[in-house]
């Protein structure tokens, strides 16, 4: 399979007359994308903004964010989303590189356990560093869903927007020369190097909140899937659950230990592909069965090292270490990437479960931490924080006030794939 | 600052009173800098000076603590101290524990600052207070110099109140406080060479170090479930209609007792269901899947329970920090000692 | 103290040495899947099973099921 990302460099987005993009500018045709998304009748109202590094702005109610992509040839967008779920990973897709679009809404209703939680982002001051967005444009989809869906009708509705905006937004280079192009193949590598694994469980609880491999829930039974798939659309978030560490679309399509291994193929080490699972099973027995089968993949296929993340939190953390513990036992050598609860002085035990197999730790970082951030002038996505996390104090607030939070609501800033620099330090 | 004055703790050996054979020697105070103290002192400077040292045998202080500590921590008051220090212990374990608890004891009793040195392996790591800072040393007094300078350095910084830098930079073992920095390569690029020294056999330091399990002595079993009082705890987050405590569904900071006396059943009008980390509508339609009164009360009337007491315990188990779980666990657990319950049935998600 | 819990590794990682495994995260003692009667003979038999580990002899973190 060989997946050629061509990427064109936008270095400024503003509306215009036309969907173009000319000499770095991508200019937006502001009535024909909300006509185009407004196709879908679930959705009753959209709105799209844009919002620049720097900008004193803040922008609420995030659900998904997605890099503008557009396959042109080798496949359909987003397979089993958008289109009937060929196989991605081959072919030539071009991407905007330094946009991201960013669906926000507030759904009525869905404020309650298994409903939408908040998630921020600041694209000034220190907030700037701590999500994926500080430096690129960002066109932000303000959508409003029509009133009396089911909540998983109007949050389908919404995920639909963002990834139709998103191969909108790069229609305009397809025929066109990418500036740079990066070919992704898992050429053969010399056998004395160690064959590596991805092992990559992601959140699945129930039908809200899940994530999409090809349309549909991931599931336990561990997937051989080849990095370029995750690359290319396979994997779509639906995860609108606790900020901090959802693993959002624009972080698949942009997946940094794929992008890292395949950056020592050949060289270091021989990686042999994903092992695609699940996080959040909700019975032990699975969870367990799951391990074992993991373990039993990497054997076949002679796995000699893992790197396993995560994503989400609470029993997630069970997950992860399982898979941890039955490769370990089947003499895999692992490294987990695990975000912490130390609580906000940073002084409370940080995990929510271990194993003793689990020797090598990546720390993505303290959710608990409190951040003082300034006021903003714009506020995108919402004008109130959601309903449904009055229990953190800082909500009280109006969202271009002075923010007061715990990292856990600011967006992607302790996702466990591991895109940030952020991480804990023991004192 | 003046010349701060250092009270130092040795063992027998250490302190020149002899070997193995000396082990059981009484405590004794010394003017001034004794053996390793020496180095210290020069390291320590103008700035601290080491006024005198006490040296115990690692027996007698293992062995007879009740009456050696005391003994010990009354020659250091009359040192009259600004800080104490102790060891290094390198990776001996009764020095180790002697060093631990001479530290904890003039934290508490004399209100100073009081900081050791032993090998991360040390059994009297353990017994070492939260407040008491240990530097890192060698297995053996082989890397004396060299631990003896880390020792002096977080010295003068605790005498100076400068803010300790990580403790893999000044050199001690992680007191457990966790603090946020941005690295110099992201997570994803670490967590790869951190797989490739482990693959190619290079040491690792894992960013994360997981503890052994906490030991909790299992209780005896009960001799006769029919002849025995039975509480019943939950953290699943069932409470009363309405929520009248006001239990918190996340990062919940107290219990909510009900009275259980004529209650037969949890009935879904009655009860409801707060817990905000998993999908509560279950134990809402029917709070029995959460805390099976149901069965206890039948058992109760067939008698294969003896006593049921009459109280229900419940709170929220959803991102409760550790330390207030430990204090919430005790309170309760303290309780229901103080009411004769001999057993519980603890109920959690 | 028995403990009864949708997800043992947690408990056994934290030393519990009493842990029963119930049958999910959202239904500990129970299943809505099931019908009434046999959900109700579900949860007398996690309870029983539970009550039963009280009695027993442990020396470490073990995890007991129902059946």
């Amino acid at each position: 399979m060989e997946l050629e990302i061509g990427s064109f460099r936008v270095r400024d987005v503003e509306f215009g007359p036309t969907t173009a993009l000319r000499a770095g500018i991508l200019s937006i045709d502001r009535r024909a994308l909300v006509a185009y998304l407004l196709e879908d009748r679930n959705l009753a109202a959209a709105n799209v903004e844009i919002a620049r590094p720097g900008d004193s702005a803040r922008i609420i109610h995030i659900l998904d964010s997605v890099e503008p992509r557009i396959k042109v040839s080798g496949g359909p967008d987003f397979p089993g989303m958008l289109a009937p779920p060929d196989l991605a990973g081959s072919g030539r897709v071009h991407r905007l590189a330094g946009v991201a679009v960013l669906g926000t809404a507030s759904i009525p209703g869905a404020a309650d356990s298994q409903g939408l939680k908040e998630a921020i982002v600041d694209l000034s001051g220190p907030g700037a560093r701590y999500h994926p967005f500080g430096q690129m444009a960002n066109v932000v989809l303000e959508l409003e869903t029509k009133p009396g869906l089911a909540t998983t009708e109007a949050i389908a509705a919404c995920r639909r927007a963002g990834l139709r905006a998103a191969v909108f937004l790069a229609e305009p280079t397809r025929g066109r020369t990418p500036e740079t192009v990066e070919t992704f193949a898992l050429g053969p590598a010399d056998p004395g190097l160690p064959r590596v694994a991805y092992v990559m469980p992601a959140m699945s609880e129930g039908e809200i909140h899940t994530t999409f491999f090809y349309g549909r829930s991931v599931q336990s039974l561990p997937a051989v899937v080849h990095p370029n798939e995750i690359l290319d659309g396979a994997l779509v978030s639906a995860d609108y659950w606790i900020a901090c560490h959802r693993s959002p679309t624009y972080l698949y399509q942009n997946e940094p230990v794929v992008r890292a291994l395949y950056g020592r193929h050949g060289v270091d080490l021989n990686f042999v592909g994903v092992l695609l699972c699940r996080c959040l099973i909700t019975s032990q027995d699975e969870k367990w069965r799951q391990a074992s089968q993991a373990a039993k993949v990497c054997r076949m296929l002679g796995i000699q090292g893992a790197v396993i993340t995560m994503s989400n939190g609470g029993h997630a953390y069970v997950d992860q270490m399982l898979l941890c513990q039955r490769l370990e036992q089947a003499g895999v050598a692992t490294v987990l990437g695990v975000d912490e609860y130390a609580d906000a002085d940073g002084a409370d035990f940080p995990l929510v479960t271990h194993v003793p197999e689990a020797t090598a730790i990546v720390s993505v970082g303290n959710q608990e931490e409190i951040v003082e951030w300034p006021a903003v002038e714009r506020v995108l996505g919402g004008s109130e924080f959601l309903a449904g996390n009055a229990y953190e104090k800082g909500f009280q607030r109006r969202p271009a006030e002075p923010l007061s939070v715990a990292l856990r609501q600011i967006y992607c800033s302790t996702t466990q794939l591991g895109w940030s620099t952020l991480r804990c330090r023991a004192y | 600052m003046g010349s701060v004055r250092v009270a130092h703790y040795l063992n027998q050996f250490f302190g020149g009173v002899g070997g193995e054979e000396k082990a059981d020697a009484l405590p004794e105070v010394r003017t001034g800098p004794v053996g390793p103290g020496q180095l210290l002192q020069q390291l320590l400077g103008a700035d601290a000076t080491i006024v005198g040292t006490v040296v115990c045998g690692d027996n007698r202080m293992a062995e007879r603590p009740a009456e050696t500590l005391p003994v010990v921590l009354g020659l250091l008051r009359d040192l009259g101290p600004d800080l104490v220090v102790a060891g290094p212990a390198f990776n001996a374990g009764r020095y180790g524990l002697a060093c631990a608890a001479v530290c904890a004891a003039a934290r508490r009793a004399l209100d100073i600052p009081a900081v050791t040195a032993m090998f991360p392996e040390n059994p009297g790591r353990e017994a070492v207070d939260r407040s008491v800072l240990v530097a890192v040393a060698g297995p053996t007094a082989a890397t004396m110099k060299a631990d003896l300078e880390r020792l002096a350095g977080l010295a003068l910084k605790i005498l100076r109140q400068q803010p300790l830098g990580p403790a893999d930079v000044d050199g001690y073992l992680p007191t457990g406080r966790r603090v946020n920095e941005f690295a110099d390569r992201t997570g994803a690029e670490r967590m790869v060479e951190m797989l490739l020294k482990r693959l190619r056999g290079e040491p690792y330091v894992s960013e994360l170090v997981v503890p052994r399990f906490d030991r909790i002595p299992p209780a005896p079993p009960v001799p006769d479930l029919g002849r025995t009082t039975l509480g019943l705890v939950t953290t699943s987050g069932v409470v009363r209609a309405g929520n009248p405590e006001g239990i918190e569904s996340w990062r919940a900071t107290k219990w909510a007792r009900y009275p259980l006396a004529g209650v037969e059943a949890l009935s879904p009008e009655a009860f409801t269901c707060v817990h905000g980390g998993y999908d509560n509508r279950y134990i809402r339609a029917n709070p029995h899947r959460a805390v099976p009164l149901d069965v206890l009360r039948r058992y109760l009337r067939e008698g294969r329970i003896g006593r049921l007491h009459e109280v229900l315990y419940t709170t929220v188990g959803n991102v409760m920090p550790v330390e207030r779980a430990r204090r919430l666990g005790r309170e309760v657990a303290q309780e229901l000692r103080d009411a004769n319950v001999q057993a519980v049935l603890f109920t959690a998600t | 103290m028995a403990f009864c819990s949708a997800i043992p590794t947690i408990p056994v990682s934290a030393g519990v040495p009493r842990v029963i495994h119930g049958k999910a995260v959202p239904y500990l003692l129970g299943d809505p899947s099931l019908p009434a009667e046999r959900e109700a003979a579900l949860r007398e038999a996690l309870t029983a099973r539970a009550l039963a580990t009280l009695t027993m002899e442990v020396t470490q973190p073990t995890v007991f099921t129902a059946d």
